[in-house]
């Protein structure tokens, strides 16, 4: 499953519209509780935990895509 | 496991989608965040024929919530109430909390269901706890037992036990420490996904619809499997093995048993011939339980299946515990009684950063115009802090008004909702109000903030809307 794919299902979206200027402003379903979605099925996906501040701090998907790679996940 | 997790949480977005009506309601109160018990317990109980609606209340007012008569849940009236307090935050109100929530499910008419609260990691005593009655095990095991008790001869209550979830998950990954101080959220999936295993358990009783007949391939019976059908007969169901590909929903009528309470018991990869999908879904079986590969793992997947549930003989159930002298309290009561402290004051350097965070992140409680930033000329920025009898909250809520024409205007009147219900708000309010001169509030709708305008026009304010 691509990092679109984990990221499309959790936000409930179509993957296409998983692009890096995307986020908790232009996606009507990234609400708060889809956001805490989108972390775990991240965490559960690619094996890691995300702190406070990451969490917080992941507003759009560059974000998170960012997030990942510090964390040495490619995608 | 993570995939399953991942796999159930779709399934209810998919559930979500198909418009399916809803034959019971559940409504959900705890001390915490329990939004992530929806999907699973929401696809254990659609699979189960029961498609729920859930209604949730708001953080950390279980009490208030059953208390009020003009609460949400009071007005969602559900038909199953869950309670999960936890002592981190209920502390010594947990049996103020659980006489609430009885009262409250009786004038509902909701069946209740209390979930123990898990024994705190943090123990008072560190590694001496357990020695003593003071200790925090000791006295969460008393508190859990008394919850019990009180409820044990209630036919319209039962309980699930926090604790049984946790330990199956394991203490170490039983808790996420950064998903709590974000939103509140004390537990992992896992556990969400245990703790709904035990609750659908409950409301399959509940309605009638636990399985009690188990179908099973006369083929697939081996030495490890029989014994486990031994147990399943144990526990009060039928078990009937089968020859060819009969449909479950026929054996099920052979056997004078409503279709929703036959199962069909496989083991191993589905293979299809086993399973007659069309006619069974038509007829609205319990569906499939698979067993894995591995027979040293398939008693804790009977388990979590659900096959073993059964009632405990009724002479069994622990006998009421006398209680203690306990007055019934008011919602006005309580909240005194959480000796809440509020404090305003000017926005500085070291608050500015909180004051920001608070200000983005409420949802409910704000009046949903701009983010507060620093005063200016003419404007005036108040980080309020909140403590109570349970501790110190900080940084919880702000407020910024300007001069306007010789009136005040407050453009952000902010609280999280961890404070909220405690009565800030009010106390908040008094103080802007206890202020000479006129003074309006400046409001924007937004999705979730109705509460805040219900509040200020209850309270005869000034309110203006704008775009």
């Amino acid at each position: 499953m691509t990092f679109a794919d984990v990221v499309a299902g959790a936000l409930d979206v179509d993957p296409a519209h998983v692009t890096d200027e995307a986020g908790q402003d232009t996606l009507a379903s990234w609400t708060s509780m889809r956001h805490i979605q989108l972390i775990v099925t991240l965490e559960e996906a690619y094996g890691l935990s995300f702190d406070y501040e990451e969490i917080a701090g992941a507003r759009t998907v560059r974000d998170v895509r960012e997030a990942l790679r510090a964390k040495g996940v490619e995608v | 496991m993570g995939d399953d997790l991942a796999a159930v949480r779709t399934r209810w977005q998919e559930i979500g989608r198909t418009g399916v009506r809803p034959v019971v309601g559940v409504g959900l109160l705890a001390s915490y965040t329990i939004d992530p018990l929806l999907p699973y317990l929401g696809v254990a109980l659609h699979d189960a024929g029961l498609p729920v609606a859930f209604t949730t209340g708001p953080f950390n007012q279980i009490v208030q919530q059953c208390l009020d008569d003009d609460s949400a849940m009071a007005a969602a009236e559900p038909d199953v109430l869950v309670v999960a307090p936890r002592f981190e935050e209920l502390g010594d109100e947990l049996p103020t909390a659980v006489d609430a929530a009885a009262a409250a499910a009786r004038r509902w008419g909701s069946f209740l269901v209390v979930v123990l609260p898990a024994v705190p990691e943090e123990r008072a005593f560190g590694h001496l706890d357990d020695g003593r009655a003071l200790g925090t095990a000791a006295t969460a095991h008393e508190a859990r037992e008394a919850v019990r008790a009180l409820l044990a001869d209630r036919p319209d209550a039962w309980v699930v036990d926090a604790e049984r979830a946790v330990r199956s998950t394991g203490t170490g990954k039983a808790h996420h420490a950064a998903m709590f101080k974000f939103a509140k959220i004390p537990y992992t999936e896992a556990v969400f996904a245990g703790l709904a295993a035990q609750l659908a358990g409950v409301l399959r009783a509940v309605h009638g619809v636990t399985p009690r007949l188990v179908v099973v391939d006369r083929g697939s019976v081996t030495e490890a499997l029989d014994e486990h059908l031994r147990r399943l007969r144990h526990a009060g169901a039928r078990v009937v093995l089968r020859d060819g590909p009969e449909p479950v929903s026929a054996l099920a009528r052979e056997a004078g048993v409503p279709a929703g309470s036959a199962v069909l018991l496989a083991v191993g990869p589905a293979t299809g011939a086993e399973e007659d999908a069309e006619e069974d879904a038509q007829e609205g079986t319990a569906g499939t339980v698979r067993l894995g590969a591995k027979p040293d793992a398939w008693a804790g997947e009977l388990l979590r299946s659900g096959l073993l549930d059964r009632l405990p003989p009724p002479e069994r159930a622990p006998a009421r515990a006398p209680r203690a002298d306990r007055r019934t309290v008011s919602l006005a009561d309580f909240v005194a009684g959480l000796n809440v402290e509020v404090d305003l004051a000017p926005v500085d350097q070291d608050s500015a950063a909180a004051v920001a965070e608070v200000v983005a992140r409420a949802k409910d409680f704000t009046l949903g115009t701009e983010t507060a930033g620093l005063p200016g000329p003419g404007r005036e920025v108040l980080a309020i802090r909140v403590r109570d009898k349970f501790g110190q909250y900080g940084v919880s809520g702000a407020v910024a008004l300007s001069r306007e024409g010789g009136r005040r205007v407050v453009d952000v009147f902010s609280l999280s909702c961890v404070v909220l219900g405690k009565g800030v708000e009010d106390v908040v309010l008094g103080r802007l109000l206890a202020e000479p001169g006129d003074i309006a509030f400046r409001y924007r709708r937004t999705p979730h903030n109705r509460i805040t305008a219900g509040f200020l026009a209850d309270a005869g304010t000034t309110i203006e809307e704008i775009p």
